[in-house]
């Protein structure tokens, strides 16, 4: 089948992915052919953005834009390659995907409670399962424009789903790894997640993006996050993509009454990233955390964007957003607070910091508040800054070297976000690779000025 | 001798504070240097521990055989010398027992001894942190965030008493300080003096030499030790107050 192009000016970017549309899931139901056809049809209508778009001003997507790129290669790394990856938490509940496929022999999930699903849309098609999460997927329209959005939904083969059930409580944290490995030509990969946390639930998941080689790749990420009344959720992400790779994601999360989505996003790797988050609180008394970090160094490009949209009385929402930016590179926060008319009583709290540790580092933000309802404590600040002299010196009068001195102090900064993260063993290797590089950055710093 | 300053000049940008200070300190010994506000006592603390603000623009220090000089800051502190700040930095992020235990383990390093991970120095911290009753619960904060400042002042003693220093240096330690804390700042302070080290307390009071007696007092005045004496000059001072000492030394010059 092939697809008339509609426009002229349709780049080389999109029409690469719009080669015919097939049904991407072998047994999906009609729903979700459906789905992925109307989006497919989407990226047909969707314009590349460029910087003249609002949402993509502060720097140019043409490294991405200008790429082609091929169906992922499957390759099979061994156990060794996740040497250092695996969480002791989730040693009965981790999902390794390798380039987008789902590897059932790196994986392990096990001993989960009872009627809690942990799985892949294609294990849940081929089981006919998919039925039961048809009215949470592709539900929530705020993405409806966003290009990648739509590539994501029309593109994507797998992905992890997670349903858990009313009243349980899943104590291991789900680890979701996502590895990339070197190909002989640059390749996308459309991860889809889906988490649906029923009534009063409980679960904790981590999703991580690593890359094993320098590869050039797309990662093109969609979550989707149903809370309903009284669900908790806990999610922490690890971006650590190579520095050659792409990365751009949607996290969508929905919340009911009374429920607490909490999440800590650490953004590390890749040549251009944009994580977006879109918070809709849908319910009284709901607790919303959209926290994050980001360190980028060399000419990486690390850019958040989120939205805490308050639709409802009495809920609370917080972000505190981290940015560490050494040599060349370049961060970008954007951060929406909406509080609706009906939202009174709303507590919302927001501070992006930003530390730049170069002379050339570059940092954007863009906080922005909308408030319809007038009974609302609202907070939201930037600042950017650089290490402090005094704390330098009070640290190297205790006997640490220059280099010790920075990293720490600029570990500490990192740190609040970092001491969010409630799985333990993940908490501790981010620290040490956090601190290991900002170590090694520093050091580039010193023999350069000797 | 531990410690020989000689004919030290230093600048703070343009201004000359310190206008040649000699002072020789040896093992074993306390000194206390005293001395109206704006003397340039804190400066001559700081500047020996290498704080960038300060220039040395003529003279020589010699500390433990070697050119202190000629050492950056985490040399000086890892050859032995330690400033107990006026004014503690704040740290927001670093927990006290990663801070010291990095501090420790950064000595260790310099002297080719074993470091101590974070289960042994624990032992050793519970042990140094009777020397100034300081509560075990304060090791998980962060660095003097939120202390009160005879709190600040006690961990300044406390790493001290974990870095074990053969000069310490206490610019203003006693400033603040209410009775009690006082008296805990100062066992601890003697606690942690040997017939090895040495200690040069910078006060403006003379209640903290009730405390730890000194062997030596200073007076500076414009940039110059002017007067030295043994501890009844400190009383005399408390007594008399400095414009005696003023007058004294313009009529010697």
């Amino acid at each position: 089948m092939s697809v008339a192009m509609t426009t002229e000016s349709r780049s080389a970017f999109v029409q690469q992915f719009l080669s015919g549309f097939e049904a991407r899931i072998d047994g999906a139901p009609a729903w979700l052919v459906t789905l992925q056809k109307d989006a497919y049809g989407r990226v047909q209508e969707l314009d590349v953005p460029g910087r003249r778009d609002e949402e993509w001003r502060f720097f140019s997507l043409r490294a991405l834009t200008d790429q082609q790129f091929r169906t992922a290669p499957a390759r099979l790394p061994d156990e060794a390659a996740l040497d250092g990856l695996r969480l002791e938490e989730a040693a009965e509940s981790t999902i390794v995907f390798v380039n987008g496929q789902y590897v059932p022999e790196l994986s392990v999930v096990d001993a989960l409670p009872e009627g809690v699903t942990v799985s892949t849309w294609k294990e849940l098609a081929a089981s006919n399962q998919l039925d039961a999460v048809k009215e949470y997927a592709g539900k929530n329209a705020y993405y409806a424009d966003d290009l990648f959005y739509a590539l994501n939904t029309a593109s994507f083969v797998d992905g992890v789903v997670i349903v858990v059930p009313k009243n349980v409580s899943v104590k291991a944290p789900i680890h979701i790894v996502n590895l990339s490995t070197a190909a002989a030509a640059p390749y996308a990969v459309h991860p889809r997640n889906l988490i649906v946390a029923e009534e009063s639930s409980e679960v904790t998941v981590v999703e991580e993006y690593v890359s094993l080689d320098d590869a050039v790749y797309f990662t093109n990420a969609v979550n989707e996050f149903y809370l309903a009344n009284n669900a908790q959720v806990e999610h922490f992400k690890v971006q650590r993509e190579s520095t050659s790779a792409f990365h751009i994601a949607r996290n969508l999360v929905h919340n009911e009454t009374d429920s607490r989505y909490h999440s800590a996003a650490v953004m590390l790797g890749a040549k251009i990233s944009r994580n977006d988050s879109y918070a809709r609180i849908d319910g009284t008394n709901v607790d919303c955390t959209l926290d994050g970090l980001a360190y980028v160094s060399g000419t990486q490009i690390a850019d958040t964007h989120s939205a805490m949209d308050h639709q409802k009385p009495h809920s609370r929402s917080h972000q505190l957003h981290k940015v560490i930016v050494d040599e060349r590179a370049h961060t970008v926060f954007n951060g929406k607070i909406f509080v609706q008319l009906d939202a009174q009583k709303t507590a919302s709290y927001q501070l992006n910091q930003s530390l730049i540790l170069s002379e050339r580092g570059k940092v954007d933000t863009k906080p922005q508040l909308e408030i319809l309802a007038d009974d609302v404590v609202c907070t939201h600040g930037a600042t950017v800054g650089q290490l402090e002299d005094d704390q330098l010196f009070y640290l190297e009068s205790r006997g640490l070297d220059p280099i010790t001195a920075k990293s720490l102090l600029t570990y500490a900064f990192a740190a609040e976000v970092v001491e969010t993260i409630n799985v333990e063993s993940l908490k501790l290797r981010l620290e040490a690779d956090i601190f290991e590089r900002l170590t090694k950055q520093a050091s580039v710093q010193v023999d350069e000025q000797a | 001798m531990l410690l020989e300053v000689k004919n030290l000049h230093v600048n703070a940008g343009d201004v000359e504070i310190l206008k040649g200070v000699n002072l020789t300190v040896n093992p074993g010994e306390v000194h206390a240097i005293m001395g109206p506000n704006g003397s340039g006592k804190s400066t001559l603390a700081k500047a020996l521990a290498g704080h960038p603000a300060y220039e040395v623009t003529q003279g020589s220090v010699q500390f433990d055989g070697v050119d202190l000089l000629e050492l950056e800051t985490d040399e000086r502190a890892r050859a032995g010398l330690f400033l107990a700040f006026q004014y503690p930095i704040e740290i927001p992020g670093v927990t006290n027992s990663a801070f010291l235990r990095t501090a420790y383990n950064a000595l260790m390093k310099s002297r080719g001894e074993d470091e101590l991970d974070p289960l042994e120095f624990e032992d050793l911290i519970e042990e140094r942190s009777k020397i100034v009753e300081m509560d075990p619960s304060f090791l998980d904060r962060a660095v003097n965030v939120d202390f009160s400042g005879g709190e600040k002042k006690r961990n300044e003693i406390l790493q001290m008493a974990v870095l074990q220093p053969k000069l310490g240096l206490l610019d203003e330690t006693d400033s603040g300080l209410d009775i009690d804390a006082l008296r805990t700042v100062a066992a601890g302070i003697n606690k942690l003096k040997s017939a090895d080290n040495a200690i040069v307390m910078v006060t403006h009071y003379q209640r903290l030499l009730n405390y730890i007696t000194p062997d030596f007092v200073h007076v500076m005045v414009g940039g110059r030790l002017i007067k030295s004496g043994g501890k009844e000059l400190a009383l005399e001072l408390e007594e008399r107050g400095y414009d005696w000492i003023v007058e004294e030394s313009r009529g010697v010059a």
